[in-house]
């Protein structure tokens, strides 16, 4: 029998506001571009400053995604392949990094390796600055995605292996790595996206020269006012990004077809030996990652001002609020996060559900839709907001574009971590509970419901911390007086003086509190999603 | 050729193996029948060196094989759901073993061994599209293929259809046969275990209960374990005074000390006569006649009867001493 479909007609609000608000501006920037007298598009491009942006930008994320993997791949063996001590608060730790804000993330890595930081060498405006903040980012993407199907792969083939006669590097070379091999290209696919559309950590760790496209068209558009220059640079960006989004897509489809997979906590299993050690070092080293930057922005605000004190709360109250409102950007991003979140909510389920109905024809094209702004890069959206919502009603000053965005940045995420989950609600369950003499809608009440509430307050919350630490789109959209807790530290980094930079820290441990605690809850109501891809 | 002495083998707290000993002639099978958590995958698994032995020793061939790693034991394993690597079609399958030996006839021997089940000419399928009973014959294919010195099989038959299981079995059987392979099939199946084991070895909680040809061990199990193992129901104590055993007022001659003795009552043993009159609990057809399970000292045993029979009839029994074994 086939699964129920679901009324198409739940995924209207998510195709509106996609077609709207991110099929439209993005159309905008693409003509704009095109439309540009094609002598300034061949200057733009052939631009010898263009070029080695671009050139930049592309190496820049390839070394990212090679130097993820090489992280990330052990760290996803020992999670998914032992049980230890620890192993949950160490999950939770590495999992942090990945939806801290990106400006919070730069300001950690400069306080750590920046001019005068903790380490005692200045990497700042160095590529390893930027190589490291993304690694730190991004080891959660490979962790969870590849560690996710390792932890299913079933070890008796393995052992099917070395009972050939195969060695234990031919069992990997053999076996283990091809069957891996769609969830660990699915990763470096995303990290690649997420190194390539860098802008929070380029813009602050990188330096003139070494400069992404998407701080480019930044640069271009918000700076020197150049709207064809930075047109021509975001469909540079949305290009690249379709390419990479194609190969995801492709190699998505793919992971775990054909194999017989295992529940995970058949295959865990205590270290023993010298696992230990190989477990210790494979956990370790991403731990060390993950934690050493955080650490060291709550070093800076304790001894901000000299000893161990609250400085740096007093700093906040102390920054002059005609040159950044404190005050007025925690209230606004808390306010963005609560609509942004709901919206979410609102928008996205529904569609969720439609896309776990349909497995073809429709299913398969709303959801590339709605995944495309996940790498349409967060500056390429606020720039097309900018160029499209002038006609037929300006919007451009409107508030609401704010927790927009943040929804459009937020939705593919909470499509990723809900499909699997009401795909998972089989047929066989709500046949059972009919013939058990449940109406439809109690049967939608009784089963559907309960097993999609951890899901949606999962993805609620996710859409929470997105919003609170989206940079790249607010630092476009948002007005004067609208300004964000990002945007404001941001802002203050940029200005002089002690008591600004204890200030951006002291908001900045904020950020990081909140979203930890989102973190732990998530991984405590084992949300599916998170980081997984 | 293979002597497994005092094999003990922990899962952390769990006792898996508790000391079993057991030895493997060449040109024989043997079976390892047990329940589920009996310990005998494990027996298996430690035979082939994918998982740590706490204590005991398995040599083959008289070479001890504890310090040698899995991949250079030469012992072909057969896994319950085959394992096959879903990654690479039949052909590459039963090649695997072939290409990590270095066989530079790898292609012949992969025609050969697919010959051998009868699956030639499958070699580019893949293997998601074979049915249970292929993917089985595949699975043994590619574990024969490099000439094992000793075939391990964990319930060669387990995932199978009823139907399939039958014909399956004689396949089988006839194959290790043709090889000539010494082979251990551990199996939770009484009827697989006797049809394909020369001999039988029961596991009962990870220790070695019984060993014997399957027809010795059916008629005189040593324990009410075994004996429930390998399907007998008739179980009952009895008071045993100057050689004769009383159950429920029934007088069974026997050889067995004084004192309270638990008895097996094989299959036919008990039948309707004389004049002790018993319970029936619950009856069955089997066709052509019926059976009707009968309350007998603390235990049951099953009688047939030529006529339908219903729970709570009374009628009388008789057992025929020549039939009735006493256990441990």
């Amino acid at each position: 029998m086939t699964p129920r479909r679901s009324p198409a007609l739940l995924a209207l609000p998510a195709v509106t506001l996609g077609i709207v608000f991110f099929a439209w501006p993005m159309a905008s920037i693409i003509a704009t571009g095109i439309g540009a007298d094609p002598g300034r598009i061949a200057g733009v491009l052939i631009k010898g400053s263009t070029l080695s942006t671009v050139w930049f930008t592309l190496w820049q994320a390839a070394a990212s995604t090679v130097l993820t993997l090489l992280v990330g791949l052990p760290a996803a063996y020992a999670f998914s392949r032992f049980r230890f001590p620890g192993r949950a608060l160490a999950r939770v730790l590495v999992t942090i990094p990945f939806v801290l804000p990106t400006v919070v993330v730069a300001i950690a890595f400069l306080a750590l390796i920046g001019p005068g930081g903790v380490l005692g060498v200045d990497l700042a405006g160095t590529v390893w600055a930027i190589l490291a903040a993304h690694v730190f980012f991004n080891l959660a993407v490979v962790i969870r995605t590849v560690g996710g199907l390792w932890s299913h792969l079933d070890p008796r083939l393995e052992e099917a292996a070395a009972s050939l006669g195969a060695k234990p590097w031919t069992v990997f070379r053999t076996i283990t790595l091809p069957l891996l091999r769609p969830s660990i290209t699915a990763a470096g696919a995303i990290v690649f996206l997420f190194s390539f559309t860098s802008f929070g950590i380029a813009l602050l760790l990188g330096a003139p020269h070494l400069t992404t496209i998407e701080v480019e068209i930044y640069r271009s558009a918000a700076l020197v006012f150049d709207l064809p220059a930075a047109a021509v640079l975001a469909l540079v960006q949305v290009i690249g990004v379709t390419a990479g989004l194609i190969i995801y897509a492709r190699h998505q489809e793919r992971s775990g077809i054909g194999q017989h997979l295992l529940p995970a906590a058949a295959t865990a299993q205590r270290p023993v030996g010298r696992q230990r050690w190989l477990v210790t070092a494979a956990v370790g080293t991403p731990l060390a990652i993950s934690v050493v930057p955080i650490a060291v922005i709550i070093w800076r605000v304790l001894t901000a001002g000299g000893g161990i004190g609250l400085g740096s709360v007093r700093a906040l109250g102390a920054v002059d609020p005609s040159v950044v409102d404190v005050t007025s950007a925690i209230g606004n991003s808390l306010q963005f996060a609560v609509i942004a979140c709901t919206l979410t909510l609102l928008v996205a389920l529904p569609a969720a559900v439609v896309i776990a109905s349909r497995r073809s024809g429709m299913g398969r094209w709303l959801d590339t839709l709605l995944m495309l702004p996940i790498g349409s890069s967060a500056v390429t959206l606020g720039f097309g907001f900018v160029v499209a919502l002038d006609a037929p009603v300006d919007l451009r000053a409107w508030w609401g574009l704010v927790p927009i965005a943040h929804t459009l940045v937020a939705m593919p995420f909470v499509i990723r971590g809900t499909v699997p989950v009401i795909r998972s609600i089989g047929p066989s369950l709500r046949q059972a509970a009919s013939v058990l003499g449940a109406a439809p809608g109690r049967v939608w009440r009784t089963i559907d419901l309960p097993m999609l509430t951890p899901a949606a307050a999962g993805a609620a919350a996710l859409a929470f911390v997105i919003s609170l630490g989206e940079f790249g789109a607010t630092l476009f959209v948002a007005r004067p007086g609208g300004k964000t807790m990002t945007v404001a530290i941001f802002s203050l980094f940029r200005r002089p003086g002690p008591t600004n930079l204890s200030a951006a820290f002291a908001l900045s441990l904020l950020l990081v509190v909140v979203t930890g605690v989102v973190v732990a809850l998530l991984e405590r109501m084992r949300a599916p999603g998170l980081g997984s891809f | 050729m293979l002597r497994v002495a005092d094999l003990t083998v922990h899962y952390g707290e769990l006792v898996a193996v508790d000391g079993v000993d057991l030895t493997l002639e060449r040109d024989e099978t043997l079976a390892l029948l047990g329940r589920s958590g009996s310990g005998k995958t494990t027996v298996l698994r430690a035979i082939a060196g994918l998982v740590p032995v706490l204590s005991g020793t398995i040599t083959l061939d008289d070479k001890d094989l504890g310090p040698i790693p899995p991949h250079q034991r030469g012992i072909g394993l057969v896994f319950q759901d085959f394992a096959l690597f879903p990654h690479l079609n039949v052909g590459d399958n039963v090649g695997y073993g072939l290409r990590m030996q270095g066989t530079t006839d790898a292609d012949g021997r992969v025609d050969e061994a697919l010959a051998m089940v009868g699956l030639e000419g499958l070699q580019r399928r893949r293997v998601d599209q074979l049915s249970g009973g292929q993917a089985q014959r595949v699975a043994l294919a590619r574990t024969l293929a490099p000439r094992p010195r000793l075939l391990l099989l964990d319930e060669p038959l387990g995932s199978l259809d009823p139907d399939l299981r039958r014909t399956l079995a004689e396949e089988l059987r006839a194959l290790l046969d043709r090889t000539g392979v010494p082979t251990i099939i551990v199996t939770h199946d009484t009827e697989e275990a006797f049809a394909l084991g020369d001999r039988v070895t029961i596991l009962v909680e990870g220790r070695a209960a019984a060993t014997g040809p399957p027809d010795q061990i059916w008629s005189e199990p040593r324990n009410a374990d075994v004996a429930r193992i390998v399907g007998h129901n008739g179980i009952v104590t009895a008071t045993v005074t100057n050689g004769v055993a009383t159950v429920d007022g029934l007088q069974i001659p026997i050889s067995a000390p004084e004192g309270t003795a638990t008895l097996l009552i094989r299959p036919g043993a008990a039948r309707i006569g004389g004049t002790v009159v018993a319970t029936v609990i619950s009856s069955r057809y089997r066709g052509p006649d019926w059976v009707a399970t009968v309350a007998l000292g603390g235990g049951s045993v099953e009688v047939s009867s030529p006529e339908p029979v219903s729970g709570g009839q009374t009628i009388t029994v008789e057992i025929d001493p020549a039939g009735v074994t006493t256990l441990d």
